[in-house]
């Protein structure tokens, strides 16, 4: 096939996109023609290093093979060649430039553009201690980020091509030796098995990962920390890393890893553990303090002191709606104005405080509307909510709050401890790439039970401990 | 399909275990905080019952009372509660029930079994109630009683209850379901604390009364009434009360007082008390030996003495107290044993539980075993210190 034969299919391929740009050089009467994009590759690297070269060197060049010529002296460190067209344009988008010549040879340079941000501080997972770079949407940087920490030739590199449209580049990474084959045949499966159009981010590779979407937890970690991402994969993790997304996603998961901080391994270890246990009772009061209440005021009067019994029924004097109505009135206030400070601009943040804790907090109070202690309860709840870093799992112990709650309404205590049944079985009986979410507690291995309170730098995270019987 | 249907079955069992749906709010209700039961010669409305409510209302205007009392007559507990309910605007709460009064006219007419069922038939009303003679009264004027300290009466009645019965051991603690296991027993016998109304009853129920800091109306723990088939027949004595006391050990933080010489006296604080109980037959007769040790400290010593010099006094003063308590030990079951005729320690059901067989082949039964009951007592007393000062002042 002629060259103008194969840019003119090009061109009706992609309706003459405008940013892309076909070039012809005529050197020793042989025809070769340069492919571009204009947006994605870098103009100055185009300019400087082929079409000047090629312009001042044209008359030089005596040899007779043009390919061997512009695949040895074009000075460029990642040339690959190929011969099938229909890779050019996946090239080209790619931010190479594609040389073809006469004979169905293709050469393509690398002259991508940095159109990436740069590398920025962690914004989500603010810490005191510790590194403050963060993931940014470039993938080599973040790539080379790991790379950073882990040295070894150990750490392998698996790289995979996920979306028809998007064809967004997911890279698997683990450390030989350390990580289960089970584990990573499992995620390799998985990610063979994904098709979609479009990876957008982090969370497309999730979602077509998961087996179901019912589970309400997620099961894979999300971090932003370059840091946090090393010492996974030293424990024996996969951190798979996906183009475009300033987030790795480290497989499996653990209930309990949600209750560790990238920053747990940068303090004292003795004050980690107080750390953990205030986060586990943050978790606790987040998911049982409005149904417990609720249970309290409209059916076990009887657990509590009579001093405090007539305490409650005092603040509920004169308050016209039902305790229930109260505590998901002010759930809901609480769910809007934690959205709104989310998606509000930086300056208009502090009104929009000022607002909740004066309108929702003092004078909705005062006004009667509700009593004092429902806005305890409802405080009491969210804020040890937001004792965690993971946003998904904020997002998702709510659910469970609210399933409690309703419980609570329903069948008092009874409605509660069946919930929390229910809860822990879904807990119990789910598994993240073939490993026992609840582990170690189910199945219980009594060698990881410090793991859960104490953040040791050299754990590993051993398979033999976490799989199931059946899995192992 | 299957798995519906097992979310369906488990739904279902909720349901039924939780009783069903009886979702309450707290403002509905009325929370009673004690409640009085007095005889009412009517032939239809056998009783009158006295509740005390505490007023959930806010407290902005200091003057309103914090409990509101109401009154009503019915034939049974319930009938007179479903009477009360038509002047009260909430439902009456039992949960918190902490004080339950009887009056003495009605001790001394029925017996506690017919009218307590209700209260251990009740799945809401609180068993752990303690129960309390109205002494030479009607036990609706104890609760309209507003008392000093606390601004609940009936809290007031038992935090006092509950000190007088750790600290001076003359009073002691008998609760709803004590008192009916008690009276379930052969003979129907138990002691209860009593409580008696000094002022009139009138002006108690005013806020007025507390106005002052010597309020004219009081409330104020006596002695232990004793039960006999389930009916009032007296009062011990302080010292016999406090006998009772220290053989069930419950005077445990009590103090003891001797003569230290003729006219002045010594107190000595319990700080440890323990009771054994032997039962045996000695000549065919029943016989009871009540072991009695207690630790105590001098807490004062009113005569002239020096420890240093005199190293023979501590034992003497041992010795007084052990006589002393001796001494009352011994009032109480004479009291209580002889002139009663009444086990009010329960050593008829000890017997039989425990030498069935010996009591048979003597020739006793349940019932008469008790009349004949022979008692040995001894008394231990160690004085462990002596407080700061090893010379009295005197």
């Amino acid at each position: 096939m002629t060259i103008n034969k194969l840019t003119n299919e090009l061109k009706k391929k992609t309706n003459n996109a405008p940013d892309i740009k076909y070039k012809d050089f005529i050197i020793n009467k042989q025809k070769v023609t340069f492919v571009y994009s204009m947006s994605v590759a870098s103009s100055t690297s185009i300019n400087d290093f082929i079409l000047r070269r090629l312009d001042e060197e044209k008359g030089k060049i005596k040899d007779d093979d043009i390919y061997e010529y512009i695949k040895n002296f074009i000075p460029n460190n990642n040339i690959i060649p190929f011969d099938k067209k229909e890779d050019i344009l996946y090239f080209v988008n790619s931010g190479f430039t594609v040389a073809i010549f006469e004979n169905d040879k293709y050469l393509a340079f690398e002259n991508r553009a940095s159109i990436f941000s740069s590398i920025n501080k962690s914004e989500n997972e603010r810490g005191l201690k510790g590194p403050t770079d963060a993931f940014s949407e470039n993938y080599q940087f973040n790539m080379g980020m790991i790379r950073r920490r882990v040295k070894t030739e150990d750490l392998w590199i698996d790289e995979k091509t996920i979306g028809t449209k998007s064809k967004t580049k997911v890279a698997m990474f683990y450390i030989k030796g350390l990580a289960s084959e089970k584990v990573i045949k499992n995620i390799d499966e998985k990610l063979n098995k994904i098709d979609i159009d479009y990876v957008g981010n982090t969370n497309y590779i999730i979602e077509a990962m998961s087996d179901t979407n019912r589970f309400i937890l997620p099961v894979n970690l999300v971090t932003e920390r370059p840091d946090f991402a090393a010492q996974m994969l030293i424990e024996g993790r996969v951190v798979l890393m996906v183009e475009n997304s300033n987030e790795a996603i480290i497989l499996p998961c653990r209930f309990i890893d949600f209750f560790r901080n990238p920053e747990d391994y940068y303090e004292k270890s003795l004050n980690v553990t107080i750390s953990r246990i205030v986060r586990f009772i943050a978790f606790f009061l987040t998911v049982f303090t409005p149904a417990i209440y609720i249970s309290l005021m409209a059916f076990n009067w009887e657990s509590l002191p009579s001093g405090l019994l007539i305490s409650f029924s005092v603040q509920r004097e004169g308050v016209p709606f039902s305790s229930i109505f109260e505590i998901l009135v002010m759930s809901l206030m609480f769910q809007i104005l934690r959205e709104s400070d989310l998606r509000f601009p930086g300056k208009g943040g502090s009104s929009i405080s000022i607002v909740g804790a004066l309108v929702l907090g003092q004078a909705a109070v005062e006004a009667g509307v509700v009593s004092p202690i429902t806005i305890i309860i409802v405080g009491i709840a969210s804020v040890s909510s937001l004792a965690f870093s993971s946003i998904d799992l904020i997002n998702s112990i709510r659910w469970w709050q609210l399933f409690l709650i309703i419980m609570a309404w329903l069948f008092g205590f009874v409605g509660v401890i069946f919930g929390s049944l229910i809860i822990l079985s879904t807990l119990v009986s789910q598994s993240s790439c073939g490993v026992a979410y609840f582990s170690p507690f189910e199945p219980f291995n009594m060698k990881e039970q410090k793991n859960v309170y104490v953040p040791l730098k050299k754990e590993k995270f051993h398979p033999k401990n976490i799989f199931r019987k059946k899995d192992k | 399909m299957l798995k519906k249907i097992k979310y369906i079955i488990l739904i279902l069992i909720i349901i039924t275990l939780s009783g069903c749906y009886n979702y309450k709010e707290l403002n509905d209700s009325a929370i009673v905080s004690a409640i009085s039961i007095d005889i009412n010669d009517n032939k239809t409305d056998k009783y009158t019952i006295g509740v005390q409510i505490m007023n959930a209302k806010k407290k902005e205007n200091t003057n309103v009372s914090e409990i509101a009392f109401y009154e009503a007559d019915g034939a049974t507990i319930y009938d007179a509660l479903g009477q009360i309910v038509l002047s009260s605007p909430k439902e009456l709460y039992l949960g918190h029930m902490e004080v339950v009064v009887l009056g003495e006219e009605l001790l001394k007419k029925k017996e506690p079994l017919e009218y307590l069922d209700f209260f251990m038939r009740d799945s809401s009303a609180e068993k752990d109630a303690v129960v309390i003679v109205a002494k030479e009264d009607n036990a609706k004027n104890i609760l309209k009683v507003i008392t000093p300290l606390e601004t609940i009466p009936s809290q007031n009645l038992k935090a006092s209850l509950f000190n007088s019965a750790n600290l001076s051991g003359t009073t002691n603690i008998i609760t709803l379901d004590e008192l009916v296991s008690n009276l379930m027993e052969e003979g129907k016998e138990s002691v209860l604390p009593a409580v008696v109304l000094t002022g009139s009853a009138k002006e108690g129920e005013s806020q007025d009364n507390i106005k002052d800091s010597d309020p004219d109306v009081r409330i104020k723990f006596d002695n232990l009434a004793v039960l006999k088939n389930g009916k009032l027949i007296g009062y011990l004595n302080e010292n016999e009360s406090f006998g009772f006391n220290i053989v069930t050990a419950d005077a445990k933080n009590t103090y003891i007082k001797i003569k230290c010489d003729n006219e002045n006296f010594a107190t000595l604080e319990i700080t440890s008390l323990k009771t054994n109980e032997e039962i045996s037959f000695k000549n065919k007769k029943p016989n009871v030996t009540i072991k009695t040790s207690a630790k105590t400290n001098i807490i004062e010593y009113n005569c002239k003495m020096n420890f240093i010099n005199d190293d023979k006094l501590i034992g003497e003063i041992e010795k007084k107290a052990e006589k002393r308590i001796e001494r009352l030990i011994n009032s109480f079951l004479e009291k209580s044993y002889n002139e009663y005729q009444t086990d009010t320690l329960h050593y008829g059901s000890v017997f039989y539980k425990e030498k069935e067989k010996q009591m048979k082949k003597h020739g006793y039964t349940n019932k008469t075993i008790k009349k004949d009951i022979t008692f040995n007592v001894n008394a231990d007393v160690k004085v462990d210190g002596n407080g700061l000062t090893l010379k009295s002042v005197n």
